[in-house]
C-alpha cells in the first residue's frame, strides 16, 4: 500500500504540468489551471485506493480534473466572470522571457476560441492521444459525437487559423 | 471503381476519420480515389484538414511553460540535491498536500489533529534548501509581479521598502493555498544562503506581538495584527529571525 502510495504520488509529480495544461484549455485561466491541477492532485491522493496499478494514471487524474472543473470550479468562475478568457489575456504569455513561441501562442488561442465540448474533446483526442473509444468513454458520449465534435471543432481551428 | 465502396455524400465524421486514419484501408483507398476526381470533395475535406503537427508542437511549448509552483515543489523533487538525500518524494508530496491544503499529517507522520497554519508553513520550510531558491532565480519583474499578486490576495500593500528586511535579500513571493485560503509566502535569503519565509495570512485571531518558537527544528517568530497572521521562519540562527521579525513587525501592524 504504502508502495503503491508512492508511486501514485510520482506520478502524480510527473502528471502535475500536463494537469496543469488540460486545466488551463478547459479554464483558459493561468490560476484555475493552477488550481485545477493542485485540487486534482489532492483529490487524487484522497482517492489513492480507487486507483487500480497498471491502468492510465494519467486518464484517471484527467477524468478528477475534469470534474473538478465541471461540477465545481466552472460555475464559480462563469459567476466571476472569469471564464472562457482567451488563453493569451490570462497572463500566459506574458510570463515568457522573450522565448514565446508566437505559433504556439495563436494556436493555444485558437483552441479557445472553440466551444469547451469541441475543445475538449479535441485536446483529449489530438493533444492527449486519446483513441475515439477512449474519449467517448471519459466524455460519456457516443463515439459518433465524439467525431461530430472533432469535425466542428476541426473546421472552426481551420477557419481560425485562416487557411 | 473503388468509390463505388464509399458513401455518399461523405459526413464530415467519415471525413474526421479519414484524416485521423480511422478508417479501413480499402475505405482510404476509396476516399483518395473519389477526392481526386470530385474537387467538392477535396475543398471539403481540405476544409477539415487542420496542421495536428503544429497544435501539438504548440500544446509542448505550453507544456514547457507550466508554473513551478502549479505543485510548488516539483522541480526541488528533481533536483540532485533532493535525490541525493532522499528528499525528493517526501518534498514533493510535502508539497502537494500543503499546497492542497491538508497540512502535511498524512505523508510526513505529523499529528494530523494540528490544522496550524504555522505548523503547516513549517514542514514546508523544513524541505527548503538555498538551492530551493537559487536554482530558479527571478529577474525584478516576476519578483515585482509575485510580489502584487500576494498583496493583491491577501489584501494589504506590499512594495519593496515595505518587505525589505536588513540583511536578507528577497527572492521572490507566491500565493499558496492552506485549507482554501490564500497564504502569502516571501521567500529571502540571508547571508549565509540559508532560505527564510515571510508568511502570511488572513486568520481569526487577536493581536499579538512577535514571540519566538520553534517549529520543526525551525527557529520562527509569529504576531498577529488586524486580522492578519505572520511568520518568519527558516533554518538560521534564531538572532537573524527575531531581528528580521522585529523589523517587519513594525511595518505589519497597527
Amino acid at each position: 500500500m504504502l508502495k503503491q502510495n508512492r508511486e501514485l504520488r510520482d506520478g502524480l509529480r510527473d502528471l502535475m504540468p500536463r494537469l496543469w495544461r488540460y486545466g488551463l484549455v478547459l479554464s483558459g485561466s493561468d490560476d484555475q489551471a493552477r488550481e485545477l491541477a493542485q485540487a486534482t492532485a489532492l483529490r487524487a491522493l484522497e482517492k489513492a485506493d480507487q486507483y487500480q496499478p497498471g491502468t492510465r494514471l494519467d486518464h484517471w487524474c484527467m477524468a478528477i480534473l475534469s470534474s473538478i472543473w465541471k461540477n465545481e470550479l466552472r460555475a464559480r468562475a462563469v459567476r466571476r466572470g472569469q471564464g472562457l478568457v482567451p488563453a493569451d489575456e490570462a497572463g500566459l504569455l506574458a510570463r515568457d522571457n522573450g522565448d514565446v513561441n508566437i505559433l504556439a501562442a495563436q494556436v493555444l488561442s485558437q483552441m479557445m476560441t472553440l466551444p469547451e465540448a469541441q475543445r475538449e474533446t479535441m485536446y483529449l483526442v489530438y493533444v492527449e492521444g486519446f483513441s475515439y473509444a477512449e474519449a467517448a468513454a471519459r466524455l460519456e458520449i457516443p463515439v459518433g459525437t465524439v467525431m461530430s465534435r472533432l469535425a466542428i471543432g476541426r473546421k472552426r481551428l481551420k477557419e481560425a487559423m485562416g487557411e | 471503381m473503388t468509390a463505388s465502396r464509399i458513401p455518399t455524400p461523405l459526413s464530415d465524421e467519415t471525413i474526421v476519420a479519414y484524416l485521423d486514419g480511422q478508417v479501413p484501408k480499402a475505405e482510404a483507398a476509396a476516399i483518395d480515389a473519389a477526392r481526386a476526381q470530385d474537387p467538392d470533395l477535396d475543398a471539403r475535406i481540405a476544409a477539415l484538414e487542420v496542421d495536428l503537427v503544429a497544435l501539438g508542437d504548440a500544446m509542448d511549448a505550453i507544456l514547457s511553460r507550466a508554473p513551478v509552483n502549479a505543485l510548488p515543489e516539483p522541480d526541488v523533487a528533481q533536483s540532485t540535491t533532493a535525490q541525493s538525500t532522499g528528499w525528493g518524494w517526501r518534498a514533493a508530496a510535502a508539497a502537494m498536500v500543503f499546497a492542497a491544503g491538508l497540512g502535511a499529517g498524512i505523508l510526513l507522520d505529523r499529528d494530523p489533529e494540528s490544522p496550524d497554519w504555522r505548523q503547516a508553513v513549517a514542514d514546508y520550510q523544513v524541505l527548503y534548501t538555498s538551492e530551493t531558491v537559487t536554482a530558479t532565480p527571478l529577474d525584478a519583474e516576476r519578483r515585482e509581479a509575485g510580489l502584487a499578486h500576494v498583496a493583491q490576495r491577501i489584501g494589504l500593500d506590499l512594495d519593496d521598502a515595505r518587505i525589505a528586511v536588513d540583511g536578507l535579500s528577497f527572492q521572490r513571493a507566491q500565493i499558496l493555498d492552506f485549507n482554501g485560503q490564500a497564504l502569502g509566502q516571501l521567500v529571502y535569503l540571508d547571508q549565509t544562503g540559508a532560505p527564510i519565509a515571510f508568511c502570511l495570512m488572513r486568520v481569526d485571531e487577536a493581536d499579538s506581538p512577535p514571540r519566538e518558537i520553534t517549529l520543526a527544528g525551525l527557529a520562527a517568530s509569529t504576531w498577529n495584527a488586524d486580522g492578519l497572521g505572520f511568520i518568519v521562519i527558516g533554518p538560521t540562527d534564531p538572532v537573524v529571525i527575531e531581528s528580521a521579525a522585529t523589523e517587519l513587525s513594525a511595518r505589519f501592524s497597527g
